[in-house]
C-alpha cells in the first residue's frame, strides 16, 4: 500500500514535470516558428519606439520659448504708432 | 524699466485683464505692513537686537523672545497665523501633489523658474546688487525651499517652520527696498514692487506647472488648482497684496505672460547668475561626464531664445534631453507596477529632491537676518568648493 502510494506520488511529479516541459518547448517552438528575422525586428522595435516617443513628446516649443520669440519679433519690428492704453481692468 | 503700456501682443491679450497701465500702477507699491516695521527698526537702530532675538524664532506657535522691539513684535503677532480665507482641503490636496511630484517639481524650480528670475534684466540686477558678496543664488533658493517648508504636514501649525520663513523673508524684502531707496541705488521708486513679487510668484506656480507639462509629467487639473492654490496662500503669506494675486491658472497664465512680455531680455548679470547656477550643479553632479545634462535641461525646459540669452551652452546633450519625457513616461508606468516599484521610485524621488534643492542652498540653515547695510555692487567671487591637494612638498 505504502509503496503503492510513493509510486503514484512519484509518478505525479513525473508527470508534472514532463508536462511544464512539454509546454516550455511547445512554447519555444511556436515561438521560433514564429519568429521574425532581423531586419522584421528592427522595424518593429522602431515603430514601436516611434509611437512611444509620439506618445510621450513635449509640446514642440517651451512656453516661454514662444513668449521670448515673440518678444524678439516685437524688437526687430519697427516703431508701431502708439495705441492708447486701456487704463481700467475689466474685471474691475 | 517696464515696456510701455502700448502695443503689446501676448498669447492672454484677448482677455486683457492685465493692461499696461495696471502693471505699471503695481510697480509702484512695495509692502506697507513689512516697510513700516522696518523703518521703525532701523530709525531706532534695533535691528542688530532684532536679529540676534530672531535667531531662536524658528517656528509657529513659539513664544516670542523677551526684549524684542515693540514693531517687531506688532508686526510678527499681526502675521503669525495664516490668511483666514485658506481652504485646508485644497491646501491638503496641494501637499499631495507636491508629494507625488518632488522629484519633477524641484526640477522644474532649479532650471526653469530660476533661469526665469534670471532672464527678467531687473530681477538679476537686483539680485546681483545685493549679494554680490554672498551667494547670489541663495536669495531665491530660499523662496524654492518654502516648498519643502510646505510639503511637511504640520507647516502651517503650531512647531511648523514655514511662517516664521515667511516673516523673515518679507521684512528681509521690506530692508532691501529701504537700502536701494535711500543710497538711491535703484533706478525705480520701489525696488521688489508688488509687479515683481507677482511675477516671482508666476515663476514658482505656474512656470512650474509649465516646465512639468513640459517634462511629460501627468498631471491633473484638480493638482495644478491646487498647487497654484497652495503658492496663492505662500504669496499672500510673503506680503503679495491678496487682492492682486491672480485669482486662478487662467488669470495668473495671463499675468504670468504679460509679466514676462515685458520685461524679458538678455543682460550681463543674467548670464553672470546662469553661470553660477550652472556651476552649482555641475560640482554636485559626481564626475564631468554628465556635467553637459544640466545646461541641456535649462534648454530644454525655457527654449533656445531665452537660454542664448543667458548664454546657456550648447552640448551633446541638448538631443538627448528632449527624450527625457519619453523616459519619464516609462518611469511612470513602472510605478504603476505595484506598491513596490512605486515605493522604490519615490525614496528615489526624495533623494533627488533632498539633493537638488539642499545643492541650491548649500546645506545650510537659513536665518534670514536683515542686512544692515548692502554690500558694495562690485564683481561676485565664484566660490570655488572644491578641495584641491597642495603641491608635493620641494624635498632636497
Amino acid at each position: 500500500m505504502v509503496r503503492g502510494e510513493d509510486s503514484g506520488a512519484h509518478d505525479e511529479v513525473l508527470h508534472l514535470a514532463a508536462g511544464a516541459a512539454d509546454v516550455v518547448l511547445g512554447g519555444m517552438r511556436g515561438l521560433v516558428r514564429r519568429l521574425p528575422g532581423l531586419g522584421d525586428v528592427r522595424q518593429e522595435l522602431r515603430a514601436r519606439g516611434e509611437l512611444a516617443l509620439r506618445r510621450n513628446a513635449p509640446s514642440p516649443l517651451a512656453h516661454m520659448e514662444v513668449l521670448a520669440r515673440r518678444v524678439s519679433e516685437r524688437a526687430a519690428a519697427p516703431p508701431q504708432t502708439a495705441r492708447p492704453a486701456q487704463l481700467v481692468r475689466d474685471d474691475g | 524699466m517696464p515696456e510701455p503700456a502700448t502695443a503689446e501682443t501676448g498669447p492672454s491679450t484677448a482677455k486683457g485683464r492685465y493692461t499696461g497701465a495696471y502693471m505699471d500702477s503695481l510697480r509702484l507699491k512695495g509692502d506697507k505692513l513689512a516697510d513700516a516695521t522696518v523703518e521703525a527698526l532701523f530709525t531706532g537702530g534695533e535691528v542688530p537686537r532684532f536679529n540676534t532675538l530672531m535667531r531662536w524664532v524658528t517656528t509657529s506657535g513659539q513664544e516670542l523672545p523677551a526684549g524684542l522691539p515693540v514693531a517687531a513684535r506688532d508686526y510678527l503677532e499681526a502675521t503669525a497665523t495664516p490668511p483666514e480665507w485658506v481652504d485646508w482641503g485644497m491646501m491638503e490636496q496641494a501637499r499631495e501633489f507636491f508629494i507625488d511630484n518632488d522629484v519633477h517639481i524641484s526640477t522644474a524650480l532649479s532650471f526653469a523658474s530660476m533661469p526665469a528670475c534670471y532672464v527678467v534684466p531687473h530681477v538679476a540686477k537686483l539680485l546681483s546688487a545685493t549679494h554680490s558678496l554672498e551667494y547670489p543664488a541663495r536669495r531665491m533658493a530660499e523662496t524654492g525651499q518654502f516648498t519643502v517648508y510646505l510639503m511637511q504636514p504640520d507647516a502651517f501649525q503650531a512647531g511648523g517652520r514655514f511662517l516664521p520663513a515667511a516673516q523673515k523673508v518679507r521684512l528681509l524684502h521690506a530692508t532691501i527696498r529701504r537700502h536701494l531707496r535711500q543710497e538711491n541705488r535703484w533706478p525705480e521708486p520701489v525696488a521688489i514692487c508688488q509687479e515683481d513679487m507677482l511675477g516671482g510668484l508666476m515663476m514658482f506656480s505656474i512656470q512650474v506647472l509649465d516646465a512639468l507639462h513640459r517634462l511629460g509629467v501627468h498631471i491633473t487639473p484638480g493638482g495644478a488648482d491646487a498647487y497654484y492654490y497652495a503658492w496663492k496662500v505662500v504669496g499672500a503669506v510673503l506680503g503679495c497684496d491678496p487682492e492682486e494675486i491672480p485669482p486662478d491658472l487662467e488669470a495668473a497664465r495671463e499675468f504670468s505672460d504679460r509679466y514676462m512680455m515685458r520685461h524679458m531680455g538678455p543682460s550681463t548679470e543674467g548670464v553672470h547668475l546662469t553661470r553660477q547656477l550652472i556651476d552649482m550643479y555641475e560640482q554636485v553632479v559626481p564626475g564631468t561626464l554628465l556635467d553637459p545634462i544640466v545646461p541641456a535641461l535649462i534648454r530644454f525646459l525655457i527654449g533656445d531664445t531665452a537660454a542664448d540669452w543667458l548664454q546657456v551652452p550648447r552640448s551633446r546633450f541638448d538631443t538627448l534631453v528632449k527624450m527625457g519625457p519619453a523616459l519619464l513616461g516609462v518611469l511612470e508606468s513602472f510605478e504603476d507596477r505595484g506598491p513596490w516599484a512605486a515605493q522604490m521610485s519615490d525614496r528615489l524621488g526624495r533623494l533627488v529632491t533632498h539633493l537638488e534643492l539642499s545643492s541650491l542652498t548649500r546645506g545650510r540653515v537659513m536665518h534670514y537676518a536683515i542686512p544692515e547695510e548692502l554690500k558694495p555692487a562690485h564683481g561676485i567671487p565664484t566660490p570655488s568648493n572644491r578641495w584641491t591637494p597642495p603641491p608635493p612638498a620641494d624635498h632636497p
